[in-house]
């Protein structure tokens, strides 16, 4: 990974391993976690690193400084030579896809500003914790642009097509009491408690069987993509997959206590 | 600009520069939708369907109820091509909804974009009830609007659902006093003007298409339209007005 100097003393993205729990931090507090392309870039390993380490169970998003993230570094848009170009890196460091295809259950806790990009991550994460000072909002029609990171595709599908749009539109602010009614977090918590308690969820979950976490993640996220009847039966496949390794699990125990 | 059609169904087009209002007075057949109203309200969308200075529609009506489908024993109800028309808008379209809005009725209004209603609104679809099967489109997009067990329930009993009871599951955006429903509604509007008209209606089409398909897919399509968008003018003034901190004028370019 290139990094200038001052990113090593202070890297865009902060990664952190407690127990099974992976802590992936947004680190650019002086402008509210702007999300530059160093920070995708780190981003995208973190996320890698999530997906390949079998001692990482679960992953927590969060911010430092005052905020989530404010989206994306304005100062950045442009720079790319041209659409062609920016649709090409886009997708060799497909951030929003690796997002949306790790196996593993993330927590996002949001405090703060979460605006455009920084928002469509939360979004894309399995749960979201949002914090009473969290101020959400899809900036991006007021640019001239509409949302990149998934976020007319999450939201459409965590709250319908007509208040994804509603928001979309008019670059409005969404409550967090909103947020929970819309289903697009989980609860709200004082801001002084949002970290203890997104941490506090992580590690619940890293208690759990962890290829039962896998199985019924896949069964949700793809499940809602197929018909009914197939999801079913992909649920059912799943589920005898949970028991043969189960069983397999059962029979380990065993035959370590008798000593074979 | 302004003008009316037949006094049978009048439907009028009232354009507030780029926003245009429609709006249907159906006193004459006491708030039911026929087929002579269909097909004004129907020609009524494709004209500002393709106008290009339209970049946000009002659906409204001159009074109460908003509109209440067609009249039972009139025929057997047929397609209304009026709601086959709303497809074919880009731009945002807003219901705005004062008094009932019932089977067809409630079809039109929900296959408009957003919904904003008065407080003596509600909504109902007692087409099953009587004998009819809906199809406007109510088995359609009411359960993915508010979920499958909602639209049932709605579909099977025929009850009256309140403004209160709709706002809460999402089947509409906002709730006003009829006073000032329709203030409201243009203030919205008038927001929406304000923003990229190209962005309003790309933000439309992936979110509508979006969720006709996989989530992989909707990415690559959101992807495809964000990056088409950095070809407009529009795209460029937004960004240069955000660093100077001023604010962007959209010609939809």
């Amino acid at each position: 990974m290139l990094r200038r100097e001052a990113e090593k003393l202070s890297p865009p993205l902060m990664y952190e391993k407690r127990g099974h729990v992976a802590v992936v931090r947004f680190n650019r507090p002086e402008v509210h976690n702007a999300y530059n392309m160093a920070m995708r870039d780190s981003l995208y390993e973190a996320l890698a690193a999530v997906r390949d380490d079998p001692e990482v169970r679960v992953a927590v998003l969060l911010g430092n400084g005052p905020s989530f993230c404010s989206g994306g570094d304005l100062t950045e848009f442009g720079t790319a030579a041209g659409p062609v170009a920016a649709r090409a890196a886009r997708w060799r460091r497909d951030v929003a896809g690796i997002i949306a295809s790790l196996p593993k259950p993330l927590i996002a806790g949001v405090h703060g500003f979460a605006l455009g990009g920084g928002l469509e991550f939360a979004l894309l994460c399995d749960l979201c914790v949002v914090s009473d000072d969290a101020k959400l909002r899809f900036p991006e029609t007021g640019l001239g642009t509409i949302p990149g990171v998934g976020g007319t595709q999450t939201m459409a599908r965590l709250a319908g097509a007509a208040r994804a749009l509603e928001v979309l539109w008019s670059g409005r602010w969404i409550t967090p009491r909103e947020a929970v009614d819309w289903g697009l977090a989980v609860k709200v918590v004082p801001r002084a408690q949002l970290e203890k308690t997104t941490l506090r969820m992580a590690t619940h979950l890293a208690t759990l069987d962890p290829n039962l976490l896998v199985l019924s993640k896949r069964a949700v996220w793809e499940g809602l993509e197929r018909a009914l009847c197939s999801a079913l039966w992909l649920e059912h496949k799943l589920a005898q997959r949970a028991g043969v390794a189960a069983a397999k699990e059962d029979r380990r125990q065993l035959e370590e206590r008798a000593g074979v | 600009m302004k003008h009316k059609a037949t006094k049978l169904w009048p439907v009028e087009i009232e354009r507030k520069g780029p926003i245009a209002i429609l709006t249907v007075h159906h006193e004459t057949t006491k708030g039911y939708i026929d087929a002579t109203g269909d097909s004004q309200l129907c020609r009524a969308i494709e004209e500002i369907a393709f106008d290009d200075s339209v970049r946000v529609a009002l659906l409204r009506s001159g009074r109460p109820p908003f509109c209440l489908g067609i009249a039972v024993g009139e025929s057997e109800p047929w397609r209304l091509r009026s709601i086959e028309a709303l497809a074919q808008v880009s731009c945002p379209v807003i219901a705005v909804v004062d008094g009932a809005a019932v089977a067809e009725g409630l079809e039109l209004a929900l296959a408009c974009d957003l919904r904003f209603a008065s407080e003596r609104t509600h909504f109902a679809l007692p087409q099953i009830a009587l004998g009819r099967f809906p199809r406007n489109g109510a088995t359609q997009r009411l359960p993915r609007l508010v979920g499958r067990m909602r639209a049932l329930d709605m579909l099977w009993t025929g009850r009256r659902v309140s403004a209160r009871e709709a706002l809460r599951w999402g089947l509409i955006n906002g709730i006003y006093p009829r006073r000032t429903l329709s203030r409201q509604a243009k203030h919205y509007a008038h927001l929406l003007t304000q923003r990229a008209p190209i962005a309003l209606g790309y933000a439309k089409e992936a979110v509508l298409q979006g969720l006709d398909t996989t989530l992989n897919q909707g990415m690559r399509l959101e992807e495809d339209l964000y990056v088409l968008l950095q070809t407009t003018t529009d795209w460029r003034s937004g960004v240069e007005a955000f660093r100077q901190k001023t604010v962007a004028r959209f010609r939809g370019r």
